[in-house]
């Protein structure tokens, strides 16, 4: 059984005064993650990602599709209680302290007070923000905050994480303290999920990547394919086979009918 | 699910307790209630009537400051600037989120206006220090009291008007002026439809307007029901039965707005 | 903390651009700038506050013309816009004609005729946003019936509204009994709602005994008196106070003299001509002053007035009749 299981999610948006001007944001999008997997989506600017990370949250309603967390349907609120999200810019309550936000979810997961205080000292010194457990929100930097946000949704254990631009603000210090993280919670068996795209990132610690393009999941590949992948007609002046597979597969635009989600890149 | 339901109105509370605006205005309560001693030896004979208008304002302008500055900053800010998914990323439904913030704003209406009912009796301790006790002889500390619990709760039903158009609209400053236009129709509109009804006889007007005006009577709130401050600063007796009638028709008008809003709010797209 | 990081410049960037940044010519402009800029608040400021003052001043004077805007709005249109807050609205509107009221009490000078319309015009809008707010109609009986007997009709107006909205007060009746007997000089009236007010909680027990009496009080100088004394020794408001308390004397005195003049009739079987036989036929030791600053005199009918009519004069008026006699 997936962890993460989304079939043909379509997500079409209305926009403009009316409503009366379409978006597509999602066209039959399909993807399996397995337990225990690291799975990175990659993309350019408006593929989707974001969009379908949020149906699986519960925040979006497809259009049609279905997208389920184990064996729960995604807009089930019940199975974000073994989900952690970690969305884009994060943002958390300004006014608020992140040992508040911490209590906040441990009340929430009916962890006792003990078990809350040291999971909190615990988390705090993993994202090392153990100085500003007491500092409002509103006076913490963006990488400040993008770990605050981090140590947020794995407070209380979750088997699966998503996580929208883990990378997206942190400083190569920070960035790198994201990956050890990521790759501790891959090492206890956790199902991770995320988006990005910075492509050296997802090359590193991926088990599975696929690459997402209007909408569609246009490439599915492993980092030991990667190794041996090298098309012809990619451009030579991309470093990485990541990079060449993503600029081929993004300029030639989608992958032929019948091949869902599971195309190759020419 | 009392207890989720519990911790998210917690939260919100705590949140709520840390904007300044909320301050602000106790402090400037508080200083029209020590003005309205001052204020009231001025006159001739009916003292305790000015004391209890002036305090009795000061409690509803303390309670109007919740659902026009705190709750559209927390509702329809959460969605504008993504709070929300802090609370909608942990297993709190749709309906758990509306319910519980409205539950921390009511805490937080709860708590203002008990601080006033204080100053308000500190006030009027005052007030037998300073004048003769001829000039209050006409206090009724229930009247009081009942007078500012029928504020408290329409203090509710205008949270829960707030968090309904929060939750439709896009921008806080259209959640606002919705609001505050619901406000000025909610206060406004018995007045309207007595007037139309009573001169029904001597004005020429379409029925259309009169089937307009008194639909407004049950669509908008009608805050009027809860205005028991004349009695209060007359200390005149307050009737049982309309107290009760106004108390159901307050806790369900609110009810049914909450459900309003929870359900149009599980439609939304939050992105 | 500026380390040099670059080793490949032998002058350091930081301090040529430290010189550059700090000559005494950069440092006389950055002076020059603050400058300018405080001048400019020292002209502004001075400007601000002089011309907010004469503003002030101007509209000070013009204080006279009207109380409030609410004033001459529909009365229903400002109770729907007060909304909740109808009661505090009236509270501060009495004010406004209380302080209207006293300013021209202060300065020694009866209101125009069109000023005391505009009081009334006035109490009528504090009384519709709230009509048991007791105080207006107090201040209406306390001065419209004794300076501008041309509203008489409309404080019994008033008085009226007062008993339909206080009805377990017995005040209202017993102003209406007031006016009725005192003023407009109708006994048959008068008892009537001196009986009605009889008949409220808590009226005093001399009540009916009034109704037979009415006939008594027209004109009756000492029953003024009593009536305002009876009022005005609950007032906490002091220029008010005041206002009664001159009124009171000026009653009582006319009321002392009118005894005597009385006195002297019945002793010699005709009335004195002029105020002066009381004192030399000994019934008072000396004639008291009107505090209004008019004269005492007896009228052809025998009774006791004041040239002031229990008015304030106008100063120079005061003057002239001090000078007359």
């Amino acid at each position: 059984m997936p962890a993460i299981l989304c079939h043909a999610l379509s997500k079409t948006y209305g926009h403009g005064f009316w409503r009366l001007q379409r978006k597509v944001a999602l066209a039959n999008f399909s993807l399996a993650v397995a337990r225990g997997e690291v799975f990175g989506i990659v993309g350019p600017n408006g593929a989707g990602k974001s969009t379908a990370l949020k149906i699986l949250m519960g925040l979006v309603r497809p259009t049609s599709g279905s997208a389920q967390i184990l064996t729960m349907p995604a807009s089930d609120p019940a199975c974000h209680a073994h989900l952690g999200y970690l969305p884009e810019n994060p943002s958390l309550y300004k006014k608020l302290t992140i040992s508040e936000h911490l209590h906040f979810a441990g009340q929430l997961a009916q962890m006792p007070s003990k078990v809350i205080r040291s999971r909190t000292a615990e988390l705090l010194a993993l994202v090392d923000l153990s100085l500003a457990a007491h500092i409002p929100i509103q006076r913490f930097s963006k990488g400040m905050t993008q770990r605050a946000a981090l140590a947020y949704a794995l407070f209380t254990d979750p088997e699966i994480l998503i996580l929208d631009e883990p990378m997206s603000g942190l400083d190569p210090l920070g960035r790198q303290l994201v990956l050890e993280i990521i790759r501790h919670c891959h090492n206890q068996g956790k199902t991770i999920l995320f988006c990005s795209h910075i492509l050296t990132d997802v090359e590193r610690i991926c088990s599975r990547i696929g690459i997402m393009h209007q909408g569609k999941l246009v490439a599915q590949t492993t980092p030991a394919e990667l190794a041996q992948q090298l098309p012809a007609s990619a451009p030579a002046s991309s470093a990485t086979p990541l990079e060449r597979l993503f600029l081929a597969t993004v300029q030639k635009g989608v992958v032929p009918a019948g091949e869902q989600g599971e195309g190759h890149a020419l | 699910m009392l207890f989720k339901l519990w911790q998210v109105a917690l939260f919100t509370y705590r949140e709520s307790l840390r904007q300044r605006i909320v301050y602000g205005v106790l402090i400037c309560a508080a200083l029209l209630i020590l003005f309205s001693l001052m204020f009231s030896g001025w006159f001739m004979r009916d003292i305790l009537k000015i004391i209890l208008d002036l305090c009795l304002a000061a409690v509803s302008l303390g309670g109007l400051l919740v659902p026009f500055f705190v709750a559209i900053n927390l509702v329809a800010g959460d969605i504008d600037q993504k709070t929300i998914f802090t609370i909608l990323s942990r297993p709190v439904g749709r309906g758990l989120y509306i319910v519980g913030k409205f539950c921390g704003l009511a805490l937080l209406a709860c708590t203002i206006i008990g601080i006033l009912t204080l100053a308000t009796l500190a006030a009027l301790w005052g007030a037998a220090l300073i004048f003769d006790p001829f000039f209050l002889r006409n206090l009724s500390i229930n009247a009081i009291l009942v007078a500012i619990a029928m504020k408290a709760l329409a203090t509710l039903v205008l949270i829960a008007v707030a968090m309904l158009w929060s939750t439709v609209t896009t921008s806080t400053f259209l959640a606002t002026l919705l609001t505050l236009c619901s406000y000025i129709i909610g206060q406004s509109v018995e007045s309207v439809v007595r007037f139309l009804v009573l001169q029904q006889n001597q004005l020429d007007y379409s029925p259309l307007l009169r089937l307009v005006a008194e639909a407004s009577l049950y669509v908008f709130p009608n805050l009027a029901a809860f205005n028991f401050q004349h009695q209060a600063a007359h200390g005149l007796a307050i009737a049982p039965g309309e107290v009760l009638f106004a108390l159901v028709y307050g806790l369900s008008y609110t009810a049914g707005l909450l459900i309003l809003a929870v359900l149009l709010f599980s439609r939304r797209d939050l992105s | 903390m500026s380390k040099n990081i670059g080793k490949n410049s032998d002058k350091s960037p930081d301090k040529d651009c430290d010189k550059r940044c700090n000559t005494s010519r950069h440092r006389a402009s950055r002076v020059r700038k603050t400058g300018a800029l405080l001048l400019g608040l020292l002209l502004c400021l001075p400007l601000a506050v002089a011309a907010g003052h004469q503003v002030f001043l101007a509209h000070l004077n013009r204080a006279d013309e009207q109380i409030s805007r609410l004033v001459t709005l529909p009365e229903g249109l400002v109770k729907l816009a007060t909304m909740e807050f109808s009661g505090p609205a009236s509270d501060f509107l009495m004010f406004k004609v209380m302080v209207y009221l006293g300013e021209k009490l202060e300065r020694q000078e009866n209101p125009a005729p069109q000023e005391w319309q505009l009081a009334h015009q006035a109490i009528c809008q504090v009384t519709n946003l709230d009509e048991r707010f007791w105080d207006p109609y107090l201040l209406a009986m306390t001065t419209f019936p004794w300076d501008a007997p041309q509203l008489l009709p409309q404080t019994v107006g008033l008085l009226e509204k007062a008993a339909l909205a206080r009805p377990e007060d017995h005040q209202p009746y017993y102003f209406l009994w007031f006016l009725h007997a005192y003023f407009l000089d109708d006994a048959g009236q008068a008892a009537r709602y001196i009986r009605l007010a009889a008949e409220k909680p808590g009226a005093p027990g001399y009540y009916p005994t009034l109704a037979a009496r009415s006939a008594l009080y027209a004109g009756n100088p000492m029953a003024g008196a009593l009536f305002l004394e009876g009022l005005s020794g609950q007032t906490n408001n002091p220029e008010l106070r005041q206002y009664y308390a001159k009124r009171i004397d000026a009653l009582k005195k006319i009321a002392f003299l009118q005894e005597k003049v009385d006195a002297f009739t019945s002793r010699f079987g005709f009335a004195p001509t002029r105020l002066e036989q009381l004192r030399e036929q000994g019934f008072v030791s000396a004639l008291p002053e009107d505090p209004y600053g008019g004269q005492f005199f007896i009228d052809a009918q025998a009774r006791v007035y004041t040239t002031s009519k229990l008015v304030e004069a106008k100063q120079e008026k005061k003057e002239a009749n001090k000078q007359a006699h």
